[in-house]
């Protein structure tokens, strides 16, 4: 049994370890260098009303795509950010969670919104037209294919790709996170955006 | 009282904080060589049911409900269901089939992923090889239940009859809890 004092010095010797990797923030997702302008769009909130990206302004925007059809990857990653914002505590308002269909189809502006408000009432979902909702896929270059599924209830089912969007306070594109990307994982990378006052 | 001590009070603690939450999802079932653990469902609400018809365009960029819309909102209410089937005999079974009457459809469905672009099928079956493991979780292969009857909440359960190619047929009573 090692003694008191060198299990005091382990125990200093793993801390100032732990300083030293906090010096520099590892980040978990893919950092867009140099942060660039997010491109804008404007869509229908469930209430009619115009819904501006740029009205997010001095939020940290965390923007993904999805469908309310979709039982696997689209409400994992909604219970995942609901996770995230239970996490960042004081700093979750600090934060504004966005989801954008990928299935105007079947997707009315209602209809989502009340969706993504199902995991947390500040979350807000959003579609439109297929065409104004092509033009944002194109330019945040998220792909959505329709696939019929014959045989299936679901009658068809979109293709989508599953990453995250992080939009800084003065509405830079700034990181990426793939699907498997963790809670923690996020949460860390978040928390030093907010630091930093991004 | 030494730190030891303290820690072995604290462990203790723990389990007996583990062993007093719901166990009906660490319930096991075994038919034949086929042992089936962790049945789970997703929390889902109906968030169909009672339209509000108060969709009225005011931009000209508004979705207007189509016939799909209209029918989305009966079908919308979607979750999967997952769990752990273990074969621990020397020839492989298939899982055909999942019943249940929470929904108006259940199916078996995989997701696969490819270049970020994530991709959901419906599957014939789930092979369980023989002395294998195969899990249905997220990410995978999973059971989609697509046009609730009910909404499901943390702790309600589900019973579902699931049909083996070789063992036949295995009732299961999922719970709904959140993913771990």
């Amino acid at each position: 049994m090692p003694s008191f004092a060198l299990r005091r010095i382990c125990l200093s010797v793993l801390l100032s370890f732990l300083l030293v990797g906090c010096g520099k923030h590892e980040f978990h997702g893919m950092l867009i260098e140099p942060p660039n302008q997010a491109p804008n769009f404007t869509l229908v909130d469930q209430q009619g009303q115009p819904f501006q990206l740029s009205d997010q302004r001095g939020k940290l925007v965390v923007l993904f795509f999805g469908f309310t059809h979709c039982p696997d990857v689209c409400p994992t990653t909604l219970a995942d950010m609901k996770s995230v914002h239970t996490k960042l505590g004081a700093d979750a308002d600090k934060l504004q969670v966005v989801f954008i269909s990928v299935d105007p189809e079947r997707d009315t502006p209602e209809l989502i919104n009340r969706y993504a408000k199902a995991f947390d009432p500040s979350f807000i979902g959003l579609s439109g037209s297929s065409a104004t909702l092509e033009a944002i896929y194109q330019e945040y270059g998220v792909t959505a294919i329709k696939r019929e599924l014959p045989g299936s209830a679901l009658n068809y089912t979109m293709d989508h790709s599953a990453f995250t969007y992080i939009i800084d306070r003065a509405g830079n594109y700034r990181m990426l996170f793939p699907y498997d990307t963790s809670v923690d994982e996020i949460v860390s990378d978040l928390r030093y955006l907010i630091q930093q006052g991004a | 009282m030494s730190l030891r001590t303290l820690i072995t009070i604290s462990m203790l603690l723990t389990l007996a904080a583990c062993g007093a939450q719901p166990s009906a999802t660490s319930a096991v079932v075994n038919v034949g060589n086929l042992q089936i653990s962790d049945v789970w469902a997703r929390p889902a609400q109906v968030i169909g049911g009672a339209m509000d018809v108060n969709l009225t365009p005011m931009a000209t960029d508004m979705a207007m409900p189509t016939d799909a819309a209209m029918a989305s909102e009966m079908s919308a209410a979607v979750s999967g269901a997952y769990m752990t089937i273990k074969n621990t005999g020397s020839t492989a079974d298939k899982l055909l089939k999942v019943q249940g009457d929470v929904a108006a459809s259940v199916e078996l469905h995989t997701m696969t992923e490819s270049n970020g672009v994530m991709q959901m099928r419906p599957v014939e079956s789930v092979e369980i090889p023989a002395n294998a493991e195969v899990q249905l979780k997220p990410g995978s292969f999973h059971v989609m239940l697509i046009g609730l009857k009910r909404e499901l909440k943390a702790g309600d359960t589900i019973p579902f009859t699931l049909q083996f190619e070789r063992a036949g047929t295995i009732q299961v009573t999922a719970t709904v809890r959140d993913p771990k």
